[in-house]
């Protein structure tokens, strides 16, 4: 009798079991798995950074200091960690020069980690530069990608008036700099620093407020992301070239060429708005991504969207994919969600493909934003071709959107195009300003393209297209039915 | 190296058992222990804001002094009345912990030492944020001094290149990094044409320290004379000793804690008392072996102690004794000088050992 009741325990826990593991991998419309890596129990898996080596080594960086270590295994709760190395302050960029060799960006400088004897623990921390100055601002974040010729690019996020600066900081102190929300009070805050291959280390681009993930894509350009917040009156992402400043004004008090005493804050937002770069594409803060935070490309083997860019939200449960559109020689684009919900942690922090691009692991982390939602995640194809738009492309007189698919008849087809535009300015956030709904007329282009044209374009602004009752000529439903498409220029041929 | 099975919590009061493949990662790693330790085998390692215990101007002469900054109305994107002050604390320094023997905090921008304090390292909840909470959200950012305060720098730099302070060389010491080997770190800087390694260990009295430092280059390396409590002994023309005897300054207790004792002093009170100390970090509820012994069952047995022909009573003194006074008897197969002596309320002791009472197998 005992016997019987126990086999019938362990049938019910097998089944439970199953149920469990079935629950936990969430398909996003069947197309992408998300699971839960599992880290040590006992450590906080506040996740600063992930990356992996040629061997296919992933590293974890965790915010108090430790770097992890485990070769990925096909069970996400088994992978074998092993704990690499220690004691940075705040490890939010890494990149890995080879296996036990690791470059990691940390609040007061930029890293060369190594295990010189080969035991698998690093043993060599050099310091490469510390450049910039730190003020004891908590928010003073930074996130380095390479520069494709052995040298780096160095993210310097600002400080926030939500913390305070220390009697004695590293650095010269600027009493002007340290005006605002999030401000600039020592060297460096708010800019995107070079870092070349022999030490040297340049200004390249200012303007920004926490550009928490820097990403140079396959054709050399380079990405940064930020937070809706003071001067982002939405969440935006960044073509960033040398020279530009990108809008948040405190960081122009360390520009070699700016006037002595001049206070960018108590310039006119028409002035600011003259000097700036705008973002290459805007990305609704409530609607799609609070908080950008590291950009990734698409590889190839990750489905059919590659190329283009995945941007995880730091404050939500969700991944923005760009669809970005290079019009008269300039980048703009647009927006939609890669996945949102789906079992994916809030806390996106730093994005990482495996060698075969099949995997994306995802390291989370939130301080300070309510409950934590931190830890490592990984995102697969399935090898299931979504029904989505593949693209959107600005015509003369409206968009073609390219579907992954081909379309049934638009019988029952509804699209509507509304349009708006963002004020950038000191307050925090900012809403969408003189919204209007857009006259269109819907087309087939061809099997797998639709044109919307739209009867009054006008640059500086946002084009939000939804998309109603649309299928697959399989019968499928659409993914995603609203897209946001930043319109900095018209088409000029 | 020594593997350390860890044993941890999700959140402090639930105790996570390890299961068998659980992962094996060395004891110094960070847990959500507010209260990290290193050993005199493993010295922790940490980069973090250090506190600031009155370091003068004088020491801190390579730092740049912030200001009191206008209040700002981030509504109307003006200032507004009042002033944001600065506040205490160290940006770019390191933290050095021995367990109980020895702490240090090093500087990277004055590239020398800046203090030192044992029986403690550092209280992280103003940073890390309380774990008790959920939410890891903290505004004051610098960690708290726990332990007793033996030395603060004082004055210029001491070392010195051809008869110079490295204060008076007119370019700032250069830090290199650092690099570990066992329980050594190496310090290294660029002063002038020089490359200095400095590496600070315990001395072999209560209070001292002893600092060697190795210089590679041009000039002739030498120290500051007369100063009070340093002896300097040169091992040769690029190699000196330095040891240094201090005496207690202060005595630091970290964040002060809740009133844990809300309810009570009771086994419940006590509960919590574990918890905000984050005993658990080293001493598991279970049987496990961890960094100390389990306290599961430790109530009323026979401990063996090193040195100790005989076993000894686990009874509410030997209890007390092993809070207040850790070393003074160290049970067998445990390192000496590894935990810090505990001082809490005369309450909260009393509510601990409650709660060790409860523990029975």
């Amino acid at each position: 009798m005992n016997h019987f009741k126990s086999l019938w325990i362990s049938a019910r826990r097998v089944v439970i079991g199953c149920l469990t593991i079935i629950y936990s991998i969430a398909y996003a419309d069947d197309s992408w798995k998300v699971e839960t890596v599992a880290l040590p129990a006992g450590l906080p898996p506040e996740v600063g950074a992930v990356k992996f080596d040629s061997e296919g080594m992933l590293y974890v960086a965790l915010r108090r200091g430790d770097v992890l270590m485990a070769k990925p295994v096909a069970d996400a709760q088994k992978f074998h960690w092993k704990h690499f190395a220690s004691g940075f302050h705040n490890a939010c960029g890494m990149e890995v020069v080879k296996p036990g060799h690791l470059i990691i960006s940390q609040m007061p400088e930029l890293t060369e980690v190594k295990d010189t004897d080969g035991d698998g623990t690093a043993d060599s921390y050099r310091t490469m530069t510390d450049a910039w100055g730190v003020s004891g601002n908590y928010h003073e974040t930074n996130e380095i990608c390479p520069d494709g010729h052995g040298g780096y690019y160095i993210a310097v996020g600002t400080a926030s008036y939500n913390g305070p600066t220390f009697h004695y900081v590293r650095g010269e102190y600027s009493k002007i700099g340290r005006r605002g929300r999030n401000f600039s009070g020592v060297e460096w805050k708010g800019w995107v620093m070079h870092y070349s291959k022999d030490g040297k280390v340049t200004p390249f681009a200012s303007g920004f407020r926490m550009h928490n993930g820097i990403m140079r894509d396959s054709k050399g350009n380079i990405w940064c992301g930020d937070n809706q917040g003071d001067w982002r009156a939405t969440t935006p992402l960044y073509h960033v070239r040398k020279g530009n400043f990108h809008g948040h004004p405190s960081s122009l008090v360390w520009d070699p060429e700016w006037p002595e005493g001049k206070d960018p804050l108590k310039m006119s937002l028409k002035e600011i708005d003259a000097m700036r770069t705008r973002p290459a594409v805007l990305i609704p803060h409530k609607e799609m991504n609070r908080s950008a935070s590291e950009p990734i490309e698409i590889p190839t083997g990750f489905g059919p969207f590659a190329g283009q860019i995945l941007i995880p939200d730091n404050n939500g449960n969700r991944i923005t994919r760009v669809m970005l559109d290079k019009v008269n020689g300039e980048y703009q684009g647009s927006c939609t969600h890669f996945i949102n919900g789906k079992g994916l942690l809030s806390g996106g922090n730093r994005v990482v493909f495996s060698a075969d691009g099949k995997t994306l692991y995802t390291g989370h982390t939130v301080r300070g934003w309510g409950k934590p939602a931190e830890g490592v995640q990984r995102i697969t194809w399935s090898g299931k071709t979504p029904f989505d738009v593949q693209n959107i492309a600005l015509e003369k007189v409206g968009f073609t959107l390219k579907f992954t698919k081909e379309l049934r008849d638009l019988a029952t087809t509804a699209c509507s195009v509304r349009s708006f535009r963002y004020e950038s300015k000191w307050s925090y956030g900012g809403p969408m300003l003189d919204q209007r709904d857009e006259k269109v007329t819907l087309s087939r282009a061809n099997a797998d393209t639709l044109k919307i044209d739209v009867q009054k374009l006008e640059p500086l602004r946002v084009y939000q297209i939804t998309l109603a009752g649309l299928s697959s000529r399989e019968g499928k439903l659409l993914a995603n039915k609203v897209f946001y498409y930043t319109l900095n220029q018209l088409k000029k041929s | 190296m020594k593997r350390v099975t860890v044993f941890f919590i999700g959140i402090v009061s639930v105790l996570v058992p390890v299961s068998a493949d659980s992962v094996r990662l060395s004891s110094t790693v960070l847990t959500y222990s507010n209260r990290p330790l290193g050993s005199p085998d493993q010295p922790l390692l940490l980069r973090t804001f250090m506190p600031d215990p009155g370091i003068g101007a004088d020491v801190l002469s390579r730092h740049d002094r912030s200001a009191k900054s206008p209040k700002y109305n981030v509504k109307k994107g003006s200032d507004a009345s009042g002033e944001y002050k600065p506040i205490g604390g160290l940006p770019a320094a390191i933290g050095v912990n021995y367990g109980s023997v020895l702490s240090y905090c090093w500087d990277t921008v004055e590239c020398r030492l800046l203090y030192s304090w044992n029986n403690g390292f550092l209280d992280m909840q103003n940073y890390w944020g309380d774990t008790q909470r959920g939410s890891r959200r903290s505004y004051g950012y610098v960690p708290s001094l726990v332990g007793s305060l033996f030395y603060k720098a004082s004055g210029k730099h001491p070392l010195q290149i051809d008869g110079k302070s490295l204060s008076d060389l007119p370019e700032a010491a250069k830090f290199w990094g650092y690099t570990k080997s066992g329980k050594r770190i190496m310090l290294k800087y660029a002063a002038g044409d020089a490359e200095i390694v400095c590496e600070i260990s315990s001395g072999s009295a209560e209070h001292a320290l002893e600092i060697r430092y190795l210089m590679k280059g041009k000039g002739k390396l030498s120290y500051q004379v007369g100063l009070a409590g340093h002896n300097v002994k040169r091992l040769s023309e690029v190699e000196l000793l330095v040891t240094i005897q201090g005496s207690k300054i202060a005595q630091y207790e970290g964040s002060p804690n809740k009133n844990l004792l809300k309810g009570g002093v009771n086994a419940d009170s006590g509960k919590r008392v574990f918890a905000a100390m984050a005993c658990v970090t080293c001493h598991s509820l279970d049987g496990s072996k961890s960094h100390g012994p389990s306290l599961l069952g430790v109530y009323g047995s026979q401990r063996k102690i090193k040195g100790m022909g005989k076993p000894v009573d686990a009874d509410d003194a030997y209890i007390l004794e092993s809070i207040r006074n850790p070393n003074a008897k160290v049970v067998h197969g445990y390192p000496e000088n590894y935990m810090p002596p505990y001082q809490l309320k005369k309450d909260e002791y009393t509510a601990l050992l409650l709660y060790i009472k409860t523990l029975k197998k």
